[in-house]
């Protein structure tokens, strides 16, 4: 009775997605994700035959299961450009582009708010200033990894300590207290810029600040692989959560949510993956904000969908942009340019259209 | 359904754009040759140097009698890790801009460097070191900038020695990956551990007992301002000019970094006293306060004693300043390398530099033009000429 | 007894006092209407019964149970809130919409299963909304979108359902039928509470009625028995009589005529 019910529906109205296309839908975008990641392996400013990559990576694969070492026939050079400098670097930029879209979309469920980023509560200022600190005190490259993850985390906790303090739960004593924390955060950054060196420390900062994936190695993506891969896998668990939430403070409470709690696991987990894919690449501007905009245009807003399509959509982006960056010239180029570039006319885009529907 | 598809179709373009760009890289390119394929081996004209001990670089082809040397070496950076670096490394890629100066003194030439820093480019511009070592024109400034490294574009270059500092782990983890030998080194801040960076750098290129002759100058050159300690404590506090050295005009950037401080108290001067938030660029009223007496200018910019003599600068007045109205200001003299950065292989000649400005009578024996001379002579065997003298020493300025 | 109200009170921090020894009973089934003037605190009161503010002083048991002592999903499957308006951020189709009642049934990790979806359909479909399911919640009409919001309450199957003045933003039409609504649910026996500002409404839907005067004490009782041409003047402050019309079939209310006649 219930599918004669559904079918009827959708065809009066032809707008949904059934769980099946979804089904379908996600497979294909997952495959075509996989296809992304062996052509951007091919790419870069040393030449790699494609043969070489596949020959690569089945020999990688097949002495990790156990096999003996098998004749290389291929350029040794190649070896090393793919297993150390693209593997690593392609893997931290499909994590990164999944975090930071994922935890976008959770933020912008939980705040009822589709024009919010990662940002608010935030992480990113905070993790700024900790890189800041660590470049002023000549840490190295895992020292300021470190201390941006740190101050990431600390700057949120701080936030989300001054609604208790004001004994006020609400999700707009939330958003003020972050306004305030990331303002103060500016402004430590302000004097940590003006006291840096401006030969080397503060070119060093700037740099930091715009994003990069240039030195993602192995360890920097074992490290950050295993947070983000647990609060990915929490926060999709968590998703239909997100939709209660973001009917409103009461209506959730009504529906018997316990407001603060879960509102307090989602951010966490969001904070966690900001802060992860910020301390290995610097702050990454758009990407949080606009591709889960992006999958709600195709799957619709319900994050049952949304939220796994939206993971799968930053992760393409993301290695589509780092591929450029690290490929199109001999220069880096830092990825919050590029991810501006693209992302905020497409966002443009969307608002324009946005408008035209509510109007 | 219309947004659904726009977006889809938008997504397998970005699929279908990522594999066209993955084939035409296919397209077969010329592995570029590491830039300076002429001569490696080429003598240069430093072995005329008239210290009878080993030659400064060792590219000569070895001498018929001797056994052949082995074309690696087991050696230990910084860090602890054991590298097999090349004995003669014939491509070296160089990481911080202010270590292409210690290499040459080091070398003696730079033909076997594919690759240093942009800002490590313009300070071999501005320096002697552009007509001593012009060999390094047209070096690769690409793949090490300001933003980093773009490994890819230096395994192009296929180097086989990568000198780095030690705060740049992930660097040197992916340089392992890949097979290419990187030594780490420790960035100095004062007189001994640019000693020990010298001796460091000659280890790692196989220029020990050029880095030794460096460091025994140093020694002596420290024996001698050691000489004149006694006479230097035993000056009061009105005999100690008050020393200022600025770094940057326009912001008022002023020096404060450790080693160059210890040099102007050693020399016999007063450094300015300042807080933490002063530290990068005091206010125009401290300087005031504090009117200094001698005043250098560095060369990071184009500043010159004139554009305080004549009070050129907007929203800073220097004309009641003491070393204004006695015109003791000076442009610091730029040999191989600045000299005010802590990690000059001629920092000496700073020393010696300072301490004959600042307290004239006691170090009576010290003339730096002399002493550019001889040092240039020795470790280079070149006689410079008075035009590259005035240019180093800014005649024109000063 | 469903629910039993004893001695409620409220007041602002500031010290300001909504209303005080408010007591109520209710039976499964049974409708309570609430009146009262503008701005005396009728939505105060509904939320401190709704669970939503925490009242300042009495006891509220439903169920047999204290609803301060139990957990927020034990005290959302017992009572259902409707409110007034609504502001969706995101369009969700109604069908999802509605499947979100399920939640006090659901963990924190858990998703609505094929069952759940089943029992929206079938309540859905109960109130006609079918042909609803696949719209965006924000592309419906107000009406629309109480039956979706009502539809949702419903499949938290509780046995008290509170309405924040439900035919405030309707035609004349449909705030009839919404009356007749509920006194269908009550039929199918929830207990529902509601305030409005219409005493015809209460008058129809007979059951209880209870009236919240400026001073902050509640009346309560049966409907006939509280609708009186007193105690409607008090409230508002106008002449109106309670009258018996054939053609309505029961009291009806009406302005007297020294008032009517402007």
């Amino acid at each position: 009775m219930n599918i004669g019910a559904e079918e009827r529906a959708r065809q009066l109205s032809g707008r949904t997605m059934s769980n099946a296309q979804y089904r379908l839908l996600l497979t294909g975008m997952i495959l075509a994700l996989a296809a992304m990641i062996i052509f951007a392996m091919c790419i870069g400013r040393y030449p790699v035959k494609v043969v070489d990559v596949v020959r690569v990576l089945w020999a990688r694969l097949k002495t990790l299961l156990g096999a003996a070492e098998p004749a290389k026939n291929w350029d040794p050079m190649s070896e090393g450009v793919i297993l150390t400098l693209r593997l690593p670097r392609i893997i931290a930029s499909v994590l990164v582009g999944g975090a930071l879209s994922l935890s976008g979309a959770a933020y912008q469920g939980v705040f009822k708010n589709p024009l919010v980023s990662p940002d608010l509560l935030g992480v990113s200022n905070g993790a700024c200033v900790g890189a800041a600190i660590a470049i002023l005190l000549h840490l190295n490259d895992f020292g300021i990894q470190a201390l941006a993850f740190l101050m990431g985390i600390g700057t949120v906790l701080l936030t989300m300590s001054i609604p208790r303090l004001m004994r006020n739960d609400s999700v707009t004593m939330l958003v003020l207290s972050g306004i305030i924390v990331g303002g103060i955060m500016n402004s430590v950054m302000g004097i940590i810029k003006y006291v840096a060196d401006p030969e080397t420390e503060l070119a060093d900062i700037t740099y930091w600040i715009m994003g990069t994936l240039k030195k993602a190695t192995s360890t920097d993506v074992l490290m950050v692989a295993l947070p983000i891969l647990i609060t990915t896998v929490l926060l999709l668990a968590m998703r239909w959560q997100i939709n209660l939430l973001s009917l409103g403070d009461n209506e959730a409470k009504t529906l018997g949510v316990r407001i603060g709690l879960v509102r307090g696991i989602i951010i966490l987990c969001s904070t966690l993956l900001t802060a992860c894919a910020v301390c290995i690449c610097g702050t990454i501007g758009w990407v949080g904000l606009v591709i889960p905009h992006l999958a709600r245009m195709i799957v619709g807003p319900d994050n049952l969908k949304s939220l796994p399509m939206t993971w799968v959509l930053g992760s393409m982006f993301m290695l589509v942009v780092d591929t450029v960056a690290r490929a199109a010239t001999s220069l880096e180029i830092p990825l919050s340019i590029l991810t501006g570039i693209i992302g905020a006319p497409f966002y443009l885009y969307i608002l324009v259209k946005q408008r035209m529907k509510m109007s | 359904m219309k947004n659904r598809t726009k977006a889809i179709a938008l997504i397998l373009a970005l699929v279908l754009a990522l594999g066209l760009l993955a084939a035409c890289g296919q397209k077969p390119q010329e592995t570029p040759t590491p830039a300076p394929t002429a001569a490696p081996t080429q003598a240069p004209q430093a072995t005329e140097a008239p210290k009878a001990t080993d030659a400064p670089a060792p590219t000569e082809a070895p001498a018929p009698t001797q056994e052949p040397e082995p074309a690696t070496r087991k050696v230990t950076d910084v860090l602890g890790r054991e590298l097999e670096v090349p004995s003669h490394p014939q491509a070296m890629v160089i990481t911080g801009p202010v270590m292409p100066n210690i290499v040459y003194a080091l070398q003696g030439n730079m033909y076997n460097v594919v690759a240093i820093p942009k800002n490590g480019y313009t300070g071999w511009e501005k320096s002697l070191m552009r007509q001593l070592s012009p060999e390094l024109e047209g070096v690769n400034i690409t793949v090490v900038s300001g933003n980093g490294i773009n490994m890819e574009e230096l395994t192009v270059l296929k180097p086989d020695l990568v000198l780095c500092w030690d705060t740049a782990t992930d660097t040197i983890e992916q340089l392992d990956g890949l097979g290419i030998p990187a030594f780490a080194f420790h960035a100095a801040k004062d007189l001994d551990t640019l000693a020990d960076l010298i001796t460091m750098m000659g280890y790692a290129l196989n220029c020990e007992a050029r880095a030794k002759e460096l460091t025994d100058w140093y020694d002596e050159v420290q024996a001698y301002v050691d000489g004149k300690s006694a006479q230097v404590e035993a000056l009061s506090e009105d005999q100690r000019p008050r020393v200022l050295i600025v770094t940057r005009l326009a912001e008022l950037g002023v020096e404060t970094q450790e080693v160059n401080m210890w040099i102007v108290e050693k020399a016999g001067g007063t450094n300015i006293i300042l807080t933490d938030t002063e530290q990068s660029s005091p206010s125009m009223e401290k300087i005031l306060e504090f009117n200094p007496e001698i005043i250098f200018l560095s060369n990071w910019d184009e500043s010159s004693p004139a554009d305080l003599y004549e009070n050129r600068m907007e929203g800073q007045d220097w004309s009641q300043v003491d070393a204004v109205i006695n015109h003791r200001v000076y442009k610091v003299p730029i040999s191989l390398y600045r000299w005010v950065p802590p990690n000059t292989v001629e920092k000496p000649l700073f020393y010696l530099y300072m301490c004959s400005i600042i307290q004239p009578e006691i170090f009576a024996e010290v003339d730096i033009r002399q002493a550019e001379i001889d040092f240039i002579r020795e470790y280079f065997g070149v006689d410079l000429t008075e035009e590259q003298l005035d240019y180093i020493f800014h005649a024109d300025m000063n | 007894m469903i629910m039993e109200v004893r001695d409620l009170s409220f007041s602002y921090p500031n010290g300001r006092k909504i209303f005080s020894g408010v007591n109520i009973s209710l039976e499964a089934g049974e409708i309570l209407t609430i009146l009262g003037p503008n701005g005396v605190g009728k939505s105060t009161l509904l939320n401190c019964l709704a669970n939503l503010l925490k009242p300042s002083g009495g006891e509220i048991r439903m169920d047999g149970k204290n609803i301060h002592s139990i957990s927020l999903r034990e005290a959302a499957k017992i009572l259902g809130y409707v409110p007034q308006t609504h502001t969706p951020a995101y369009g969700y189709n109604v069908r999802d919409f509605v499947v979100m009642g399920r939640a006090p049934y659901l963990g924190m990790f858990q998703r609505p299963s094929a069952e759940d979806y089943a029992l929206a359909d079938e309540v859905m479909a109960s109130m006609n909304i079918t042909k609803l399911a696949n719209q965006p919640y924000t592309e419906i009409s107000g009406g629309e979108r109480q039956q979706a919001t009502l539809a949702r309450v419903i499949v938290q199957q509780p046995k008290i359902i509170m309405f924040d003045e439900p035919t405030n933003h309707l035609d004349y039409g449909n705030q009839l039928r919404v009356v007749h609504m509920i006194k269908d649910l009550a039929k199918r026996g929830f207990a529902v509470v509601m305030t409005t500002h219409m005493p015809d409404h209460a008058i129809m839907l007979g059951g209880k009625t209870a009236i919240l005067n400026r001073q902050g004490n509640l009346i309560c009782g049966n409907t006939d028995d509280i609708i009186t041409d007193e105690n409607l003047q008090n409230i508002y402050q106008v002449d109106v009589r309670v009258v018996e019309v054939a053609e309505a079939g029961g009291k009806v209310c009406v302005y007297a005529k020294s008032d009517a006649s402007v």
